[in-house]
């Protein structure tokens, strides 16, 4: 592989790297709260991908006013996805089984709702600016993508500012612990939880907007979320920080392998890799190995 | 009176399916997105046997089911050691590769274009039978101690471990079996469709057996048979609304797990000395 | 001996939950652990039962060193346990929570089960005869069918009592059996397991709180305070010993 492809395919799988970093905490958020992977986590995802693609085309012709209420949008929508999906079952069983089922279920039923009614047609984001790319010397980097990097690096410094300075963003951590101790230090359980909603899709709406804008929309681009799920389980869980590390990682091991093997073998190889890696530390790079209470 | 028959042909297969899934979920509490990998290696397996080195019918059906038992082997060997959302990834990886592998190997499996041309050999009595004779197998399964320690292990995997039971090692014959039965079905699904390609059974048809499981009531083989059966037929009847098939279906699974978390059906089972049982109780 | 314990200790994290503890028991003996909460008591029992992999020491079981074994190995080699929380199976019937606790012991495979061949029916019927038995042990053959979720939390204390005799243990290891009982439950539970003391021929160890359990059943008893043994005895020895009192006292203060 020459410098030149070297490089730009680095540039590339950090900015895809950022977006799966982005997902992996959106998904670690609740992991590390409700101790359950939520895959529901790609429907938040693929909504914000057709809101965004609406508004930006239809009314505001805006990038980052667009960008703006499609995040707050995807906010909106965790919340709403908590309240609906998961709150009845953990008021009444919380059994983990069947908050499983119900974050692949919503997954599903997105997916093939946007399936049914919009079809499989690729929708484009508008043309926000003039020229998409700008050249180093030999190097071509795309602007979208580094638009994507930026972004991504803005949302988790504010993120991790939130989780650290603010009442909401402690308490989150605290329950990650134990999920009583938001309760002990006088704050309502249920705020914490849809906070982290809140927070998970504040972070996919960006992820369903910079996709949706940098390649295009279509019912599966939900799909990016599981690649954040992965990143988040590399990572380890109850490490946030392992999650960004691994979503890079991930993002950048992607890029060089297709330049490498081609897109199609990439798969096999990436999938191997993670097998093998959870089966000589399953708790991931910089995770917790948890002992079941007797 | 062909289209009932089709009908009943596609709802046979795919109910396979999910019996094959039942034992795994229903029972073990055991998550695959990547079961659709055993469907094709199944269908492949049967498909390439007979096509390119002219096995004689019979015996392709037996050796996908080898084939996917002795996969369901080496794969379950490493990853049933972890918990439940990784081996969930990790089916879903293995989903994946298997897709990305068949494309790869163009040569032998026609890559994307599929297999086309296999004759059609299966049809509704061996569909029905095969689906009586699975019955059989996991009801008997059910009742026997092999049941009993599934359903332990997924109430409780510490304590079923405490019990005695050896949890990895079921979980891996849990598997096993399961694959096998998802790799017959794979292999039956070439003889009756007539076409196999590697899109045919993604994470997501995976996802639609465990729901469906879900929504027919874990404790319950008849439930889910019952339920399995209403939604194709559905969706075969329906086919110009099938795409809001699917929501309709999610939506009826959200349902279920927030109304009826025991599934439709709950534990309630259709059996002979159940009805026996019931007059019993009547005249006492 | 039938069990030997020796200096067996565990740490979580910087926290010392069990440090150098050991423990003798004969054949047909029953001896107790008290100490006050979090003092280590589970902690114990988890270590011999293979949950949690000891830091040091060993333990030796029936003439096994059981040390490294696996839970569901230990449980071959003749030990069973109750839980302080009550984990009975929610999904299984009262019965067939009994059935899985013998199914180790049970001589048929896959195959077997699958066809459900006449040696499967018969050894199902051995099955169920010896659930039975134990159910009607403990006086609980009314609720054999019913789930135990539905019935009263000293009802499924008695089943989880029950489950751990199916499989003709050697050692029984309570777990708190008393917790959340009623006066008249407790002395309930004292004559209960004075009688399967009698009638199994079988050792017991008892985690409890309860003193009044622990003083009527035991024939010695280890105090254990943060995770260190202060003291061991016969019962009327460990009712006089100032450090067990200032332990639970102090505590109180």
């Amino acid at each position: 592989m020459s410098l030149t492809t070297l490089v730009q395919q680095l540039a590339n799988g950090l900015s895809l790297g950022g977006v799966y970093a982005l997902e992996a905490v959106g998904f670690g958020l609740i992991f590390n709260i409700l101790k359950f992977s939520n895959f529901s986590h790609s429907a938040v995802v693929a909504i914000c991908a057709y809101f965004g693609y609406f508004l930006s085309t239809r009314l505001i012709h805006n990038f980052i006013i667009t960008l703006i209420i499609t995040t707050l949008f995807g906010g909106l929508v965790g919340v709403v996805i908590e309240k609906l999906v998961f709150r009845p079952i953990r008021l009444k069983t919380a059994s983990t089984t069947l908050f499983l089922v119900n974050s692949v279920t919503t997954a599903m039923l997105v997916q093939q709702f946007f399936s049914a009614s919009l079809g499989s047609n690729y929708y484009a984001y508008p043309e926000f600016m003039k020229q998409t790319a700008f050249r180093i010397g030999s190097i071509t980097l795309s602007k979208t993508y580094l638009i994507m990097l930026a972004t991504s690096a803005i949302v988790l410094l504010l993120l991790s500012l939130l989780l650290k300075r603010t009442k909401v963003g402690i308490a989150i951590r605290a329950s990650s612990t134990d999920i009583r101790t938001p309760s002990l230090m006088g704050i309502n359980i249920d705020l914490v939880i849809s906070s982290a909603f809140f927070f998970a899709g504040i972070l996919g709406g960006i992820t369903g907007y910079l996709i949706g804008m940098t390649y295009s929309v279509d019912p599966f681009i939900g799909k990016v979320v599981l690649k954040g799920i992965i990143a988040a389980i590399i990572g380890g869980m109850g490490s946030l920080g392992g999650g960004v590390i691994a979503g890079l990682l991930l993002g950048v091991a992607e890029a060089l392998l297709i330049a490498e093997v081609g897109a199609a073998s990439t798969p096999i190889v990436i999938y191997s890799a993670i097998i093998l890696l959870l089966l000589v530390r399953p708790e991931g790079i910089a995770g917790k190995r948890y002992l079941v209470k007797a | 009176m062909a289209f009932y028959i089709k009908v009943l042909e596609i709802t046979s297969l795919y109910t396979i399916m999910v019996l094959s899934v039942y034992l795994m979920t229903g029972l073990t509490g055991l998550f695959s997105l990547g079961q659709g990998a055993f469907v094709l290696i199944g269908a492949y397996t049967a498909a390439v046997a007979y096509l390119r080195f002219h096995v004689p019918f019979p015996l392709t059906l037996p050796i996908a089911v080898i084939v996917g038992a002795f996969m369901g082997f080496l794969i379950g060997l490493p990853t049933l050691r972890l918990r439940r959302d990784f081996f969930l990834l990790v089916t879903f990886g293995f989903g994946e590769m298997t897709r990305a592998a068949l494309l790869h190997l163009s040569q032998l499996t026609g890559g994307a274009l599929g297999m086309a041309g296999i004759p059609k050999r299966v049809g509704l009595p061996l569909l029905l039978g095969s689906i009586v004779v699975i019955l059989f197998i996991t009801a008997n399964l059910k009742r026997s101690r092999f049941g009993r320690d599934c359903i332990a292990i997924r109430n409780d995997e510490m304590a079923a471990g405490m019990m005695g039971i050896n949890v990895y090692r079921q979980k891996i014959k849990v598997f096993v079996i399961s694959s096998a039965i998802t790799s017959y079905g794979g292999a039956l699904y070439a003889f009756v469709v007539m076409f196999i390609e590697p899109n045919l059974f993604d994470w997501l048809e995976s996802a639609k057996l465990i729901v469906i499981t879900f929504v027919g009531g874990l404790n319950s083989l008849t439930g889910v048979i019952i339920t399995s059966m209403v939604y194709y037929t559905f969706g075969e009847f329906f086919r110009f609304i099938d795409v809001w098939r699917d929501v309709l279906l999610a939506f009826v699974v959200l349902l279920t797990t927030i109304f009826r978390p025991n599934g439709i059906f709950g534990d309630w089972e259709l059996s002979l000395r159940g009805l026996f049982r019931r007059k019993h109780a009547a005249e006492r | 001996m039938l069990l030997s314990a020796e200096t067996i200790s565990k740490s979580f994290g910087g926290v010392k939950a069990v440090s150098r503890f050991s423990l003798e028991a004969d054949d047909r003996e029953i001896r107790g652990i008290i100490g006050p909460n979090g003092a280590g008591k589970t902690t114990v029992f988890n270590l011999l039962t293979g949950v949690y992999p000891m830091d040091e020491g060993r333990v030796v079981f029936r003439g096994r060193n059981t040390t490294k074994y696996k839970p569901h190995q230990i449980i071959w080699c003749g030990m069973t346990r109750t839980f302080q929380n009550i984990r009975l199976f929610t999904n299984l019937t009262v019965l067939d929570n009994l059935k899985v606790a013998y199914s180790w012991k049970t001589r048929y495979g896959v195959l077997g089960g699958m066809l459900r061949l006449p040696v499967v029916r018969r050894i199902e019927r051995e099955i169920e005869e010896r659930a039975r038995y134990c159910l009607d042990f403990l006086g609980l053959d009314q609720y054999r069918m019913a789930m135990p979720a539905s019935l009263p939390y000293g009802v499924q204390r008695r089943i989880e009592l029950a489950r751990a005799l199916m499989p003709e243990p050697k050692l029984i290891l309570l777990d708190e059996p008393a917790a959340g009982l009623n006066p008249s439950e407790v002395r309930q539970l004292i004559d209960v397991i004075h009688t399967i003391f009698e009638r199994e021929r079988l050792s017991i160890i008892v985690v409890e709180h309860h003193m009044e359990v622990i003083m009527d059943i035991c024939r010695w008893i280890y105090v254990l305070d943060f995770g260190v043994t202060i003291a061991e005895g016969a019962p009327s020895e460990i009712q006089c010993n100032p450090k067990v009192l200032s332990a639970y006292l102090g505590k109180d203060e």
